[in-house]
């Protein structure tokens, strides 16, 4: 599934692949397609009221809020596990979740058919 | 073997990137790509029909192909179907021929789906009662588990050749030997064997054995399907059309005799073209080289793996019983956080999850999340391997 999201008010494509699955629980990673560098520091000061913090390194962070388990890397990428029910659609709704975090972060723009 | 001079030909390796994930798909090679090219470049036209000179130029082309795969193999070039994959080959056989009600067909719980499903259907459809044997958590098997469940009523035994969960190697010669004392059938699944060693069709004593063409070396889209000479006329093509037969009257037609009679329409021309290059690549390099190779990387692989006290891994881990498809854990954490922390720390590639292999995964290994994979072919190095190593030690 590919969305479109504005960015410090540019549009920016986000692709939502599904990963490995099992029954109505499944995975995803979440792609913003920008080169960035995301600020992780500056994003965990919000996370961390909604999730409990798992991992930090520099490039990357894990966050959780059982049974859901998002990873964060510094490039962009989100990945999504224990998703349920097991849409593309509700891994995105998490994945607002993350992005709201994210400095220059202004919401959906349209819905792209893949 | 010039491990420098080879990685030269894969370009996409300029980028970087540790490539570990070889079970899914291999990396192609620029005289692959070259050949796909030049189809396109130097002589586009169907096959098979046309008096001009570009046409004859790619019908011959791909009929070189199937011969140079069937040389590869060590049979007869009627006797190569060129598929779309490895999974399309398997289908084509459980479709192909005729089942009736009762008929047993035997496989295991190793299977890729590919090899798993279509006997799933058959049961559905045909009431055919379908036995499945269970491997070790190594991935082995007894050959006494194969010899009581063989019977008169059984009319295939469909089993891998590699396990793409685990990389162990399956007695499939002997398995043959059992099936046919009972005038059954033996279908090889060679998705994950035809890229690492030699194998001679004729030898290995098996009916049918499919495989992927991206697995070694060939471009997406391509697959190979034996049949042996004897049983051609025994499976019936699922899809009917061009190209395919030998004439059509009125109200009937009769089949080709070769290849032909089960690629119906037009075939994927430049895809059959690029794998007989890829063929020659392999064949080139040598298949005991690469075997070699392969076997060390591996042992390497495994100490590295075993040197790191979070890391379980699975499957046999004596690289004389298995190939470089090396499923690990890391404790607390999940198979598909290692593979992104892999890539995000160092831009290594390895696959993660299930591997289209539930049955063994669930009900074997008990690891309903998967696990990690990592897989080796020749144009990896000794030094990738320790890369792999170190960063996953950081990791844990």
């Amino acid at each position: 599934m590919i969305k479109s999201i504005k960015l410090n008010g540019e549009e920016v494509e986000l692709t939502i692949n599904s990963l490995c699955h099992k029954g109505d629980v499944g995975n995803y990673k979440v792609t913003i397609e920008k080169k960035l560098t995301l600020d992780l520091e500056e994003m965990l000061k919000e996370l961390k009221k909604e999730f409990e913090i798992d991992k930090v390194h520099k490039l990357f962070i894990i966050i959780k809020k059982e049974p859901i388990s998002i990873s964060i890397a510094r490039h962009g990428k989100i990945m999504i596990e224990r998703v349920s029910p097991d849409t593309p659609e509700n891994a995105f709704k998490i994945a607002e979740g993350i992005l709201k975090t994210i400095p220059g972060y202004e919401g959906l723009v349209k819905i792209k058919k893949p | 073997m010039d491990i420098e001079k080879i990685r030269e030909d894969f370009k996409i390796l300029q980028k970087d990137v540790i490539y570990l994930d070889n079970a899914a798909t291999s990396l192609t090679p620029d005289p692959v790509v070259k050949a796909v090219e030049s189809y396109y470049f130097d002589y586009n036209a169907n096959i098979e029909r046309g008096v001009y000179t570009f046409s004859q130029e790619a019908s011959k082309a791909y009929e070189v192909a199937h011969s140079k795969v069937a040389q590869f193999f060590g049979v007869d070039e009627k006797e190569i179907i060129f598929t779309k994959n490895c999974t399309y080959g398997i289908n084509l056989v459980a479709s192909g021929l005729k089942w009736d009600k009762g008929d047993r067909v035997i496989t295991t719980l190793l299977e890729h789906h590919a090899n798993y499903l279509p006997w799933l259907r058959l049961a559905e459809k045909h009431g055919v009662e379908v036995i499945r044997i269970s491997p070790t958590k190594e991935g082995f098997f007894e050959l006494k588990d194969f010899e009581k469940a063989v019977n008169r009523k059984t009319k295939l035994v469909a089993v891998t050749h590699v396990s793409n969960c685990t990389g162990t190697i399956v007695p499939v010669k002997e398995i043959g030997e059992i099936v046919h004392r009972e005038n059954g059938l033996l279908l090889v699944d060679g998705a994950q064997s035809a890229p690492h060693f030699g194998i001679n069709l004729r030898e290995l004593g098996c009916d049918f054995f499919s495989c992927s063409g991206h697995k070694m070396l060939g471009p997406t889209g391509t697959g190979i399907l034996y049949i042996k000479e004897d049983l051609r006329e025994r499976v019936e093509p699922f899809e009917l059309g061009g190209g395919m037969i030998k004439d059509v009257d009125m109200d009937d037609f009769s089949l080709a005799e070769g290849w032909e009679r089960f690629e119906a329409g037009t075939p994927n021309i430049a895809g059959g073209i690029g794998l007989g290059a890829a063929v020659d690549y392999l064949s080139n390099i040598g298949m005991s080289k690469i075997e070699a190779y392969d076997r060390k990387l591996t042992t390497k692989m495994l100490d590295g793996l075993k040197s790191i006290k979070k890391v379980t891994i699975f499957g046999s881990q004596d690289p004389r019983k298995k190939t470089g498809v090396i499923p690990f854990k890391v404790s607390n954490m999940s198979p598909h956080k290692v593979a992104f922390t892999l890539d995000e720390l160092a831009n290594i590639a390895i696959r993660s999850g299930l591997h289209c292999c539930h049955p063994f995964l669930k009900y074997v290994l008990n690891e309903p999340f998967g696990t990690a994979r990592a897989s080796l072919y020749f144009y990896n190095t000794e030094e990738e391997v320790d890369t792999f190593i170190e960063t996953l030690k950081m990791i844990v």
